[in-house]
């Protein structure tokens, strides 16, 4: 009962792109520690200036830019990572009653719609970035930071989300091809409450274990 | 479905009213492209951020006459780095790090000390302790699986009825938007240019309000079923704790609220410095236990990461819509045309609250807030209401639909918990009540909207 229709290439070509996929989502991985951490730091650099603009007088006086440009940094490198855990919010109470049969499909869908968006803010951002490079835009803040920096940073972010979006459409619509549509549901169904709960509790019980 | 029919109702007799013609200059063409679009998209399971994008790209490219795409990146770009913002994944990150530093439990366990000689007991904590913790943890379903795995276990053998015991539970997370600080309000403060103090300013009245209805229903609950002695408020084979523990157990956390609702209120800090200030609290919190290790702020990082992209995305589809239907003016006329209806402005306004009650069955809190407030809040503003009060009533409304039967994901998570089988119909029973109070606290602050506007306005 072999897919013969599909045609012999396509499971090899699926397992090429399986590995160019894993390096992309294994780079998503350590993009969304990056902007964990950035986050981390964040909180650090803002209580520092809290504490030094009440106590010891001084301020960097670029607070509000220099976090702005951290929070763009985190929400543009964690996309990715959000992507290939499913964590982006999706509304399925309707499809989620369908049969497999239609919900494949409409798993294609949502992400071809999704690449599309995500291709458009990406570009977007680039030419936003050529548009800051050319003016030699700096922002208003005491340090006069240069704005391509930040923003070049934060098109990264939205360049290698779009990027994993095709991947895995590429990778959806060959399994599509091959008849698959199992895996294409594993590979896209919205993550449910139970896992989120589940999340939360495990968590919670490394708190009350480590003791 | 409920919701579901209910919408459809709304949006015949919203065509009903612009075909009758008291609409004029409606831009009727956009506006059902625009429903229709959005319906199949919902309908099909799209990703919201990218219904909400690539809606924008099609309204720009059919109606839009000006180059729209030279701002794409400049429309993304503002949310991506604005100050407010910065709360949020702040206030996340705390709530990751409470969360792994295990003070949910000793939360619980010290509050039952002062509240389980109260008529109703135990379910007083339920209420607090949720209520507590929601306020500082972004998700009303963590919040849910985190409280029910402390509390459940303390109403093994005893004589509670479980529909109480699971419905204050629900009752309690849901409150946890509303409390300052909430991320709900920083969302919708961006979203509408509001003041994010005054919003925490406004929601203490009605946080108070609602806690007091809450706790006020379970003591008559506990009189009207006494339950003889009152409980131990401890889980077998546990030691009770005395009083000095109870609040030495409780002094940290409430130092951290502290530290960061009272930097706000007394306008030494913005929302986003308090965040700030609340991550290194959690952090020192963490330390004083014991818990705090690399791994463990790696794990909470992580996390808030995840969170933060996710509510961003939703963001970069929303602005980038709205700045199209902007330039084509559909809010704008949208609101002028309801404003003009021959309705009283309170009766649109309970359509509105009705047209959140069925959304927020379905639809997740943040998501359901980006994607309409851009739309609704022109029509609320040109309805004459109060911008702070109606985020009030927003974020009330979100709360409640989080733990509406038969749809609210909260009862689902609690239900999957209980260690006594039963069926889910217990859980709906016993949220029903706090249900109906809540609402009761909504028509309450319509009907005195000072509730809400007294403090902001006498502080500011």
């Amino acid at each position: 009962m072999a897919p013969r229709d599909a045609g012999e290439g396509g499971a090899p070509l699926l397992a090429t792109l399986g590995r160019i996929q894993a390096l992309v989502r294994l780079a998503a991985r350590w993009m969304n520690a990056a902007a964990g951490w950035m986050f981390v730091a964040c909180a650090a650099f803002i209580t520092f200036d809290v504490l030094a603009r009440n106590f010891l007088g001084f301020s960097s006086r670029s607070t509000t830019e220099i976090t702005g440009y951290m929070l763009a940094f985190g929400i543009a490198w964690g996309l990715a990572h959000a992507l290939a855990e499913r964590s982006h919010v999706r509304v399925d109470v309707l499809i989620n009653k369908l049969p497999l049969g239609a919900r494949q499909y409409l798993h294609a869908v949502a992400l071809a719609l999704l690449a599309v968006f995500a291709g458009y803010a990406a570009w977007g951002a680039c030419q936003l970035v050529r548009e800051s490079l050319e003016f030699g835009a700096t922002d208003m803040s005491a340090l006069h930071t240069p704005l391509a920096i930040p923003q070049g940073l934060w098109a990264i972010g939205l360049s290698v989300f779009f990027l994993l979006a095709v991947l895995m459409l590429a990778e959806v619509v060959l399994l599509l091809a091959l008849r698959r549509g199992a895996e294409v549901d594993a590979l896209l169904s919205s993550r449910t409450y139970e896992e989120e709960a589940d999340e939360a509790l495990a968590a919670a019980r490394e708190g009350k274990d480590q003791m | 479905m409920i919701a579901v029919v209910f919408l459809l109702i709304l949006l015949a007799a919203m065509l009903a009213v612009a075909t009758a013609g008291a609409g004029g200059e409606l831009p009727i063409a956009e506006v059902l492209v625009l429903v229709g679009v959005f319906c199949v998209f919902f309908g099909a399971g799209i990703y919201i951020a990218a219904a909400l994008g690539v809606l924008g790209l099609i309204v720009g490219y059919a109606f839009s006459d000006r180059p729209f795409w030279d701002f794409i990146g400049q429309m993304i770009w503002g949310p991506s780095s604005s100050f407010v913002l910065v709360a949020v994944p702040l206030f996340l990150l705390m709530g990751e790090i409470l969360l792994r530093a295990g003070v949910s439990d000793q939360l619980y366990r010290s509050l039952n000390v002062f509240l389980r000689r109260l008529p109703g007991g135990l379910l007083h904590t339920n209420i607090v302790s949720c209520g507590v913790f929601s306020a500082v943890s972004g998700s009303s379903v963590a919040t849910a699986a985190t409280m029910g795995s402390v509390a459940l276990p303390y109403f093994r053998d005893t004589p509670y009825s479980p529909r109480v015991v699971l419905g204050s539970l629900a009752a309690g997370g849901a409150l946890g938007n509303l409390i300052p600080p909430g991320i709900t309000f920083i969302i919708y403060g961006l979203i509408t240019e509001t003041s994010v103090g005054k919003l925490y300013l406004a929601a203490l009245g009605p946080s108070a309000l609602v806690v007091v209805l809450f706790i006020a229903y379970i003591a008559w609950h506990g009189l009207r079923n006494p339950i003889g002695a009152p409980a131990p408020g401890t889980r077998a084979g546990e030691e009770p704790i005395g009083i000095a523990a109870a609040l030495a157990g409780l002094v940290p956390t409430v130092v951290l609220i502290g530290v960061v609702l009272g930097t706000i209120y007394a306008g030494l800090a913005t929302a986003t410095e308090s965040a700030a200030l609340g991550v290194a609290g959690a952090v020192a919190l963490a330390a004083l236990r014991g818990k705090l290790s690399l791994r463990m702020l790696n794990e909470a990082a992580v996390a808030t990461a995840r969170t933060t992209a996710m509510i961003g995305l939703i963001l970069f589809g929303a602005y980038l819509l709205n700045f199209i239907l902007t330039s084509i003016q559909v809010p704008q006329k949208l609101a002028s045309m309801v404003a003009g209806l021959p309705l009283p402005p309170w009766a649109i306004m309970a359509l509105i609250i009705g047209f959140y009650l069925a959304l927020g069955t379905f639809m997740e809190g943040f998501s359901m807030i980006i994607t309409t407030i851009p739309i609704v809040f022109p029509i609320v503003k040109a309805l004459g209401y109060d911008p702070i009060w109606f985020g009030v009533i927003i974020t009330m409304l979100v709360e409640i639909a989080m733990i509406s039967p038969p749809d609210g994901t909260v009862l689902y998570v609690l239900q999957g918990m209980r260690p006594d089988p039963g069926a889910i119909g217990d859980v709906f029973r016993g949220v029903l009540p706090f249900v109906v109070l809540y609402v009761l606290a909504i028509v309450l602050l319509m009907v005195a909207p000072e509730i809400a506007l007294w403090l902001p306005r006498v502080l500011a």
